[in-house]
């Protein structure tokens, strides 16, 4: 008795508290395993919590969702105010306080990254709140979620719809920052897999410290997701979704929710095919001479076009339910392979494709290769699709230097005039305040950004025919194919003060 | 005076021997550091700031007003309580300055308080915006460390067209006279109202903003806040205008073309100078999107100019802070002027509580009365007997609350408005005279008559 009312009482009793608090700190861990194995609580215990957030969720009980309700009530009134700088911390508390509820993270998340960004008509600052979204649902979301196949679809969503495609007039500044970010992550632009997973020298393991800490990826998963699927762009948004996809198929358990990661894969893999190869090239700094910065534009990738097609295969096999909607997409996408790869005077292939899809689908082309072309070009000849249109004219202006390279002008002359024609046509379709968000480049950026790929000496044309290109075109030798583009891409007006003249 | 000085030196001296103004100190100077480290925002300069100061102010405010209530309630029942009082109440000075000389020394305390924590936000906030770069910096004076005035276009009274529009539409059609005048009154309202408001799909619209003198806002970058609505409810997309801002033909008109996004403000800068002679801002907005646009006559429209620095608008706004900490201390010092010191804490807490469900009351004053309403209108459909009673309550509740509540200086703050002196002392009249006077007045009768022979003590 004398130990809790004599002298000594308050050390025994601190005493017994710590060393209490010492043996549930013990049995805590045993404890919460067991409440999951046994189905004793309806939600799992949270794992990773930070101490706040473990604290909050005991503590509060049934009230959290009383003070839930209150955060999402101020979330929403402040939203109509358009006071928006507390949005982030009130997602934070409000997902925080349910943290297994999915719905709240993709709501939060999506509330940030579409809803709120556009309220900025600066661009840099929505791409600050596209980020947040990601951050919340990436950083978080999947931290206390790890298996939750709706968190990694809408992750993957954010990559490939806001910002991949040009749905919002921000979105060239959105890949144009994603890109510089991983620029510095990635030697040359690629990832360097055998130094990835295995950094020794100090630079290299900040990359990859970077690569897990930040933007919470894996160089082994990335690898993986090449060899499945690529070898993809990893400075394009579209790599990305199929990352997160690739991994949300991989980690979570809702297998009835799997068909739409996979539509994910093969949409992302179809944006890859499209505009996934990058053509970076030095942009001189505005006023500041001599200063360059790099810029990026976007051109086909049709070196994916077998592994897109053996994913598609595999998925057709994997969803025996969707069996006929993947197939539809499947056979639309080599289609399209076919005419991409004919009018960029790779016919070996658009033959081999031609024939594989009349015997896989025999429906899908009922005439010859070059009808099908023809009449694919004069289909396009009406789209406004930018993206599919500008990967068509460039396919036109390669055949039409490569004409030119081996001494065929008149043909030359005639496909460059076509992809005037055709450009002007899809000018004539869009509306002024359509222009800013899927404007074309000019012929004269596109030649640029071809010759920067044509005049490669490792991806582009044989040395004899590159040499006769640059004769034929009349360039110095001492002629920078990326300076040059640069140089181009500096001169031509900014346009955020209102559409450009359409230029012919 | 004598006897005012010593009774407000008393209080000090009890505060500080109870340890209360140590422990708040403490307790508001690491609110004020810890906060800064916890909070998540946007990832920009100015939102930082913003929540910084929002939360900083808004956990002194919070943490100062509760501790406000309890002092206030200690200091005077409890003395009675402990038979302290009885010492004091027995010496020649009256009553009323005893509980005059408690409410002054819990402002002074208050005020103190208020002093060394708002000083240290400021400190700590200056002191990181030091931190940041120029370019940043140059935005934070520009938006928020700043006390920009607003103006708003000047409307016609729309009251006489609407008396015209509604006789022609009875002449029209004698059939509206059959239906509430108040609702067919209200729709012929917004009617008139939409031809003030709506730019036309490819159509111009010219606003008129008297800003004040030219001179007064020379050189200093204006911002336009604007807000519009359009026909799709939670709409999220954006559409192309065209704004040409300035005197019209003349050589620094600017124009300006955004993809805007609806149903929330938004603020964008303009160049200096583009005020004419006259001091009016002329704004044209072309409406390059399919959908017509409306502009609020309400808040639809607002240019924001520079009109003082950020340090005096600063204290100005922890002022208005002071008036209601003075308001708080008059309710808890009223409350224990006749009441024991748990039942003092509970009933002014339950006044607060009633202050902040001020949106419960005007939603009930929106929708005529209490319980179902007609989802259609999101109105009653005839008031119950309840209605009758319940309504007039509740507007003169609301009209009492928000003598008190209708200052934001936190919000103020936070977005760079400015708190004018006008504000200031309309603040002091509204919540330190007349609601605090109020109280003050009720709390020194009840002390006057209360008997404090009979207080049982409990030593």
């Amino acid at each position: 008795m004398n130990f809790i009312t004599g002298k000594y009482s308050r050390y025994v009793l601190s005493l017994f508290m710590v060393i209490m608090f010492a043996c549930a700190g013990f049995v805590q861990k045993g404890m919460n395993r067991s409440r999951g194995e046994m189905g004793l609580t309806r939600l799992q215990p949270l794992e990773n919590a930070p101490p706040v957030l473990a604290f909050t969720t005991v503590a509060l009980g049934g009230f959290r969702g009383l003070i839930s309700n209150m955060l999402w009530i101020r979330a929403t009134q402040l939203q109509e105010d358009g006071k928006y700088f507390e949005m982030v911390q009130l997602a934070d508390w409000i997902t925080k306080l349910q943290p297994h509820f999915v719905t709240v993270w993709v709501h939060q998340a999506w509330n940030l990254a579409y809803n709120i960004s556009v309220k900025f008509p600066d661009h840099q600052d929505r791409w600050l709140w596209v980020q947040r979204g990601i951050e919340l649902l990436r950083d978080y979301g999947l931290k206390y979620n790890p298996q939750e196949t709706l968190i990694y679809r809408e992750l993957a969503w954010f990559f490939q719809h806001k910002m991949g495609a040009n749905l919002d007039d921000a979105n060239m500044l959105y890949k144009a920052q994603w890109a510089a970010a991983w620029d510095e992550l990635l030697k040359d632009g690629k990832p360097d897999y055998d130094v990835l997973l295995n950094p020794q020298e100090p630079e290299d393991k900040e990359r990859v410290r970077i690569m897990f800490e930040v933007y919470k990826t894996d160089p082994a998963v990335m690898q993986e997701v090449d060899n499945e699927y690529g070898p993809f762009e990893w400075r394009l948004p579209e790599a990305h979704a199929i990352y997160w996809a690739y991994l949300g198929l991989k980690v979570s358990e809702r297998e009835k929710d799997y068909i739409q990661l996979r539509r994910v894969i093969f949409q992302g893999m179809q944006l890859a095919f499209l505009r996934g190869r990058m053509i970076e090239f030095p942009v001189a700094v505005p006023d500041e001479p001599g200063e360059f910065t790099s810029a990026y534009e976007y051109g086909p990738n049709l070196e994916i076009i077998d592994n897109t097609n053996r994913a598609y295969e595999e998925m057709m096999a994997a969803e025996e339910k969707y069996f006929d909607n993947i197939g539809t997409a499947h056979k639309n996408f080599i289609r399209t392979a076919i005419y991409f790869l004919y009018t960029h005077n790779r016919m070996v292939e658009a033959e081999k494709w031609y024939d594989y899809v009349r015997e896989k689908y025999p429906e899908s082309i009922e005439t010859s290769l070059e009808e099908y072309v023809f009449a694919r070009v004069e289909e396009e000849f009406g789209s406004t699709s930018q993206d599919r249109l500008k990967a068509m004219l460039m396919g036109f202006l390669e055949r039409a230097f490569l004409d030119l390279a081996v001494g065929q002008d008149e043909k030359a002359v005639a496909g460059e005039l076509l992809t005037r024609k055709m450009r002007q046509r899809y000018y004539d379709q869009i509306t002024d305040s359509q222009i800013v968000r899927i404007k074309l480049p000019t012929i004269q950026e596109m030649k640029a950004e071809l010759l920067v790929r044509l005049l490669d000496p490792e991806e582009g044309l044989n040395e004899v025919l590159a040499q006769q290109l640059r004769t034929r075109l009349g360039l110095a030798d001492d002629y920078d194919p990326k300076a040059a583009l640069g140089e181009l891409k500096s001169s031509q007006p900014q346009d955020l003060e209102g559409p450009p003249a359409p230029e012919l | 005076m004598q006897g005012l000085l010593a009774i407000i030196w008393l209080t000090v001296k009890a505060a500080i021997r109870y340890r209360v103004v140590i422990v708040l100190t403490g307790l508001l100077l690491a609110s004020v550091v810890v906060l800064p480290l916890m909070i998540k925002h946007d990832g920009s300069a100015q939102g930082f700031t913003q929540i910084l100061l929002t939360y900083t102010l808004s956990s002194i405010t919070f943490l100062l007003g509760f501790a406000t209530l309890w002092m206030a309630c200690g200091s005077l029942a409890r003395e009675v309580q402990e038979c302290q009082m009885q010492m004091l109440a027995v010496k020649p000075i009256p009553r009323w300055k005893i509980w005059l000389g408690k409410w002054l020394g819990i402002i002074l305390i208050n005020a103190t308080l208020l002093s060394i924590s708002s000083g240290a936000v400021y400190g700590i906030t200056m002191w990181r915006a030091s931190q940041l770069s120029d370019e940043q910096r140059t935005v934070l004076n520009g938006e928020i460390f700043v006390a920009r005035g607003s103006a708003k276009p000047n409307y016609p009274d729309i009251d006489p067209y609407v008396d015209e529009y509604m006789a022609k539409r009875l002449e029209e059609n004698p059939n509206l006279a059959d239906m509430d005048p108040t609702y067919v009154r209200q729709q012929m309202v917004e009617q008139v109202k939409v031809a003030h408001q709506m730019v036309r799909p490819g159509y111009v619209r010219r606003w008129v903003i008297p800003v004040g003198s030219p001179e007064s806002v020379k050189d200093e970058a204006m911002y336009l806040r604007i807000k519009f609505f359009t026909s799709q409810p939670y709409d999220t997309s954006t559409y192309d205008v065209l704004w040409e801002i300035g005197p019209p033909e003349t050589p620094q008109r600017v124009l300006r073309q955004m993809d805007i996004s609806p149903e929330a403000p938004i603020e964008f800068e303009i160049p200096p100078n583009l005020v004419d002679a006259n001091g009016v801002l002329v704004v044209d907005v072309t409406n390059g999107s399919q959908s017509p646009l409306f502009f609020p006559m309400e808040d639809g429209m607002e240019a924001l100019y520079m009109k003082g620095g950020f340090g005096w608008n600063y204290i100005r706004g922890m002022a208005v802070v002071l008036c209601w900490m003075s308001f708080l201390a008059a309710v808890g010092l009223a409350a224990s002027s006749f009441l024991s010191f748990p039942v003092a804490s509970f009933v002014s807490i339950g006044l607060l509580i009633v202050g902040f469900s001020s949106g419960t009351l005007t939603q009930v004053i929106e929708q005529g009365g209490i319980g179902g309403i007609n989802h259609e209108t999101g109105m009653k459909d005839a008031p119950s007997a309840w209605d009758h009673v319940a309504l007039p309550i509740a507007k003169s509740a609301l009209s009492v609350i928000n003598l008190v509540k209708d200052f934001s200086p936190v919000s103020f703050l936070s977005t760079g408005r400015d708190i004018s002196i006008g504000i200031l002392a309309t603040a002091f009249t509204q919540i330190v005279l007349i609601m605090g006077g109020i109280f003050a007045a009720f709390g020194m009768w009840a002390f006057t008559r209360s008997e404090l022979a009979t207080a049982q003590g409990n030593q």
